[in-house]
């Protein structure tokens, strides 16, 4: 009853247009006076419980890194960088988009980011090269996911403070994955190229090379800094985002002079709102959980994947499923740290590895952005290429099938997750 | 080789554009950008105190993650202001045209009453805690819920203000009987404008 009242309210709330920070505390609000013995001063020290935790200080650093490096001119050498390096292939635009995804994604931790970014240049620049509206906006949803599957992860960081699971492995854990996808997404723009017979978009050249490498290598020690320093163990998450930050000041202030200051506080203030709405839906996550725990939610849940006794793929199928479902309903943070504590004995229990499973969720949560009903990166890349929504949905659908195979084989195949933070650790 | 304007870090907000003008900047804008150079600051004392010197500063840590808390809600007060916090206003495109100032009248008094409601609970906490410290500073944990109190306060102060102009436009609205297009949002599925 408690449960019905507390998801029927979540949803209304949602579709009204209620901040899903707030949708979730009053849910749990609503189900605790209706559940009547817990003192509703629990809902605001719940909350600020939920939020206080070393490693989401790597938030805001990561996303004011990532938008000091669309702002100062960082992210367009490496853009450039990814044009000259493979431009000249068939369908060249397609495969600069994947690989510029692939560069960025170590510089910056959340989809919706990367699809705001360096998607719209994407989008644009395949545009003006006369490519298909439908195969350039497909490809930039799909490729913005690697994002957070390659490390920084803002997802995997959440995930990470759920579970009691090292950062560092989790960061390790996602690099494999996040190449088979790129990789995957390579093959489809190769066969879509040869079909739609694509242009070339540039001749090969190695002096295009060698000048545009020249003219991106301060930007491109940005990931190498970023991702090394925390897989070699240097930096914790928090430390690697402050010192990317301190990076990309230096280097869009003193040595590219596109920051002025005026920028500086523009970006500043822009990422305290969205920290500040992420932190607040963790926050009311956090809430929501401890109320779906005090009702027993485990074991209910428990019970219901009880038809899979032991095995290990069917368990795996079922929460992929759950997943996919929540991901298409519900905003990824709030997913993760809504389901992590419910998900994750169920899959420990199935001999599941809680790294692996991270990498799994998180993929498939990723997925969930890129459908319909509330896909966020949709909604992004229809507010940046005047593409309507529908269309969108309807033009990255193609490109989901090979992220479901990647997703498929990280199930399948625990070494691809976890062989890389054996050696590492 | 600035980006375009299409190229901004759009994160989740639709109402971003290029014009940035310090008169556009509020009160809690301020504070908040204070505290978010000041943790930069804190983290930055960190990173060189335990690389550099060798000699990790022991309060860091605990300071900035209420720092961070602390932002959180200082920032959730500009979120109130410009309405930017994230939310589904997908489904506002199939509410007729008419009804839409009564539905953000009503958004905003949901989100108004349950600031009401955080704040008087945190400041129901604050005397429950008084004896417990801080572990690195010999500090009371309920300076910190005093000082959510405060950020409560200002969300609630900027949630009330539009919340009353939402109201006091229903009536005029009323009134004058005419569709005024800029209060709904169909064109910007994500948020709302302000």
């Amino acid at each position: 009853m408690v449960i019905i009242a507390l998801f029927v309210s979540l949803f209304l709330l949602i579709i009204l247009g209620v901040p899903i920070a707030f949708a979730l505390a009053i849910a749990s609000l609503i189900a605790i006076a209706i559940e009547g013995s817990i003192p509703s001063l629990v809902v605001f020290h719940q909350m600020v419980g939920g939020m206080d935790s070393f490693p989401l200080l790597s938030i805001p650093f990561f996303i004011l890194a990532g938008a000091l490096m669309n702002q100062g001119g960082i992210t367009q050498r490496i853009f450039d960088f990814a044009g000259a390096l493979m431009g000249w292939l068939r369908g060249g635009l397609g495969h600069v988009n994947i690989g510029a995804s692939i560069l960025f994604s170590g510089m910056s931790g959340a989809a919706v980011a990367d699809a705001g970014g360096l998607g719209a240049m994407e989008i644009k620049a395949m545009r003006n090269k006369g490519y298909d509206a439908d195969f350039s906006v497909g490809l930039t949803a799909a490729s913005s996911t690697i994002g957070p599957i390659i490390p920084p992860s803002l997802p995997m960081i959440i995930y990470g403070v759920m579970a009691g699971v090292s950062i560092g492995q989790l960061f390790a854990a996602g690099i494999i994955p996040g190449l088979l996808m790129a990789l995957s997404l390579f093959i489809m723009v190769t066969i879509y190229a040869r079909k739609r017979n694509y242009p070339k978009d540039n001749s090969f050249s190695v002096k295009r090379i060698v000048v545009s490498f020249k003219h991106a290598f301060a930007s491109l020690l940005a990931p190498v800094i970023i991702v090394g320093g925390i897989l070699t163990g240097w930096f914790t998450a928090t430390e690697a985002a402050i010192v990317a930050c301190v990076y990309a000041l230096l280097l869009s202030t003193l040595v590219y002079r596109n920051l002025t200051l005026k920028g500086l506080l523009k970006v500043s203030v822009s990422t305290i709102e969205t920290t500040s709405s992420i932190m607040l839906i963790i926050g009311g996550a956090a809430i929501f959980s401890w109320v779906l725990t005090s009702q027993n939610i485990h074991q209910i849940v428990a019970d219901s994947l009880g038809f899979a006794g032991s095995n290990k793929y069917l368990v795996l199928l079922a929460i992929t499923l759950i997943l996919f479902l929540v991901g298409c309903f519900m905003e990824t943070i709030a997913a993760i740290t809504i389901l992590t504590p419910i998900l994750l004995p169920v899959a420990i229990a199935a001999g599941i590895d809680p790294v692996q499973f991270g990498v799994i969720m998180v993929l498939n949560l990723m997925i969930g952005l890129l459908t319909p009903p509330l896909g966020m990166v949709l909604f992004v890349l229809s507010q940046v290429s005047d593409v309507p929504v529908e269309q969108c949905a309807k033009a990255t659908l193609p490109f989901i099938v090979p992220l479901v195979i990647v997703l498929a084989l990280i199930m399948l195949v625990p070494a691809l997750t976890l062989w890389l933070p054996s050696v590492l650790y | 080789m600035t980006l375009s304007k299409a190229s901004e870090p759009a994160e989740l907000k639709s109402d971003d554009d290029d014009s940035f003008s310090f008169s556009d900047v509020a009160l809690e804008d301020w504070i908040s950008l204070g505290l978010f150079f000041l943790l930069a600051t804190i983290l930055i004392a960190q990173v060189v105190s335990r690389y550099a010197l060798n000699a990790p500063l022991g309060w860091t840590e605990e300071v900035a993650r209420y720092q961070l808390i602390l932002l959180s809600f200082i920032g959730a007060s500009i979120g109130f202001r410009k309405n930017t916090h994230i939310s589904f206003v997908y489904f506002h495109s199939f509410v007729p045209h008419r009804l839409m100032p009564i539905c953000s009248a009503l958004l905003s008094l949901i989100n108004t009453l349950f600031l009401v409601f955080l704040f008087i609970t945190c400041l129901a906490i604050v005397p429950l805690i008084t004896n417990h410290e801080m572990s690195s500073l010999s500090l009371s944990i309920s300076v910190l819920y005093g000082l959510l109190g405060l950020s409560l306060a200002l969300c609630l102060l900027r949630s009330s203000i539009r919340c009353a102009n939402d109201i006091k436009g229903l009536f005029i609205r009323a009134d004058i009987k005419a569709d005024s297009p800029h209060a709904t949002s169909t064109n910007t599925p994500l948020t709302k404008d302000p």
